[in-house]
């Protein structure tokens, strides 16, 4: 079983949260891939759609963005790790996932009452959502949580959590955090 | 004179759906007598050091309309590097100036209920960068607008016509983007099902026409053995 961790930090300041990550996901025997966003040399999606009429299922763009899109769709938990930044993901995180249509399919379907894209695989990663901010913000809060509810209603992962740390928080918390949310992840021991 | 902006979020760029939605906007503002300008992010502005210029264009401007689509619920990527860069220019700025921001959000997704939370990102991000939000416009089923002048586009288009005309108007009295206007963007031509039918049957004949069959559209390079 694999897990795959999408570090979108605009520094080295989440190393304590990835390591929290990296150690629990380990515990629960996964093999642990973490990426830095921010390393990486990926061009934003262009919107051509050529990833559903032209080469399906690959993005027409030949770069890292098409590997951390298989990546993603070939492991079994994926971790958007990510300052919150205005409620949502940040720029070096945003760049690979919307490079992630290619793993959905282009037509329309009734799905929990609104209209969305089918899913092009059949076993899809458990999906979780931490973000980070500098303090208590009841409002980017809620929207952090309903952007990954609102992920999950669109790539329908088997699991899903997001929660938020604090900068301020010590390892201990951190960590307990972490467990709590793998855990209503339901991400099992391999 | 007045300025404002229309900033447009699209990866199209000047090919978007976006694109005729600001230039409608922006016509009703000239005729309030604002003068106006067009600023892409994409594909001028994809690198960070192009993104200075739009920074300090900002500096000097009356009001900021953005137009934008739905990327994965939320904004297209560059667009929230565009606000990641904007924010760190004048989070400690100081400026007495009444700067007012608008944004229009449209998606392929007919629910126009389905792009509140990117319009609720933009309200955060105007909030905490010093511009006086003054409300977003949800549209559904985007793709109807096209790349045309909605002018032109018929009635196809006239409940976003007839949401950005109020939206104008009450811009000119200096008030918040009304009820009714959100309540006119929100307005399908079609029912949905019909808009899914025309939709499922745009893309396989847009695949046709790259000699892929529908079955080829169903294609799992990276499945997994």
């Amino acid at each position: 079983m694999k897990a795959l961790i999408l570090n979108g930090g605009e520094d080295k300041s989440f190393q304590t949260v990835e390591a929290a990550l990296l150690r629990d996901l380990e515990q629960r025997g996964l093999a642990v891939t973490a990426l830095q966003m921010r390393e990486m040399d990926i061009e934003t999606c262009v919107g051509c759609f050529g990833c559903w009429i032209k080469t399906p299922g690959q993005c027409t763009i030949n770069d890292a963005g098409r590997d951390v899109a298989r990546q993603m769709i070939t492991s079994d938990v994926v971790v958007y790790l990510t300052p919150v930044t205005f409620g949502g993901y940040s720029y070096h995180l945003k760049k690979v996932v919307d490079r992630f249509i290619p793993n959905i399919l282009p037509f329309f379907r009734f799905y929990k009452k609104e209209i969305h894209h089918p899913q092009r695989y059949p076993n899809r990663p458990i999906l979780i959502g931490l973000g980070i901010l500098d303090k208590p913000d009841p409002e980017q809060e809620r929207m952090f949580a309903e952007l990954n509810l609102r992920n999950a209603l669109n790539m329908e992962p088997p699991g899903f959590a997001a929660g938020v740390v604090y900068r301020s928080d010590s390892k201990d918390e951190i960590s307990k955090k972490v467990v709590n949310m793998l855990d209503k992840a339901e991400v099992q021991n391999a | 004179m007045p300025k404002a902006i229309g900033l447009i979020g699209s990866p199209r760029g000047a090919k978007s759906n976006s694109k005729p939605i600001a230039d409608y906007l922006l016509g009703k503002f000239e005729g309030q007598g604002f003068e106006t300008e067009t600023v892409l992010i994409y594909p001028e502005h994809r690198k960070d050091p192009a993104l200075k210029g739009v920074i300090e264009k900002l500096d000097g401007v009356d009001l900021v309309a953005l137009v934008f689509p739905l990327y994965i619920d939320s904004l297209p990527a560059r667009l929230i590097r565009a606000f990641e860069l904007i924010h760190k220019h004048r989070k400690d700025r100081k400026s007495s100036k009444d700067q007012r921001f608008m944004a229009i959000c449209q998606s392929g997704f007919p629910e126009s209920h389905q792009n509140l939370l990117a319009l609720d990102m933009c309200k955060c991000f105007a909030e905490l960068s010093g511009f006086r939000w003054i409300g977003g416009l949800p549209i559904g089923a985007g793709a109807i607008v096209g790349e045309q002048n909605l002018v032109d586009a018929g009635g196809r288009v006239y409940f976003i016509r007839n949401a950005l005309d109020m939206t104008a108007e009450a811009i000119a009295r200096n008030e918040e983007i009304p009820e009714e206007a959100i309540v006119a963007a929100s307005k399908l031509p079609v029912p949905a099902w019909l808009y899914r039918l025309i939709g499922n049957s745009s893309w396989k004949q847009r695949a046709k026409k790259n000699d892929l069959r529908k079955r080829a559209l169903y294609a799992k390079p990276y499945a997994r053995h």
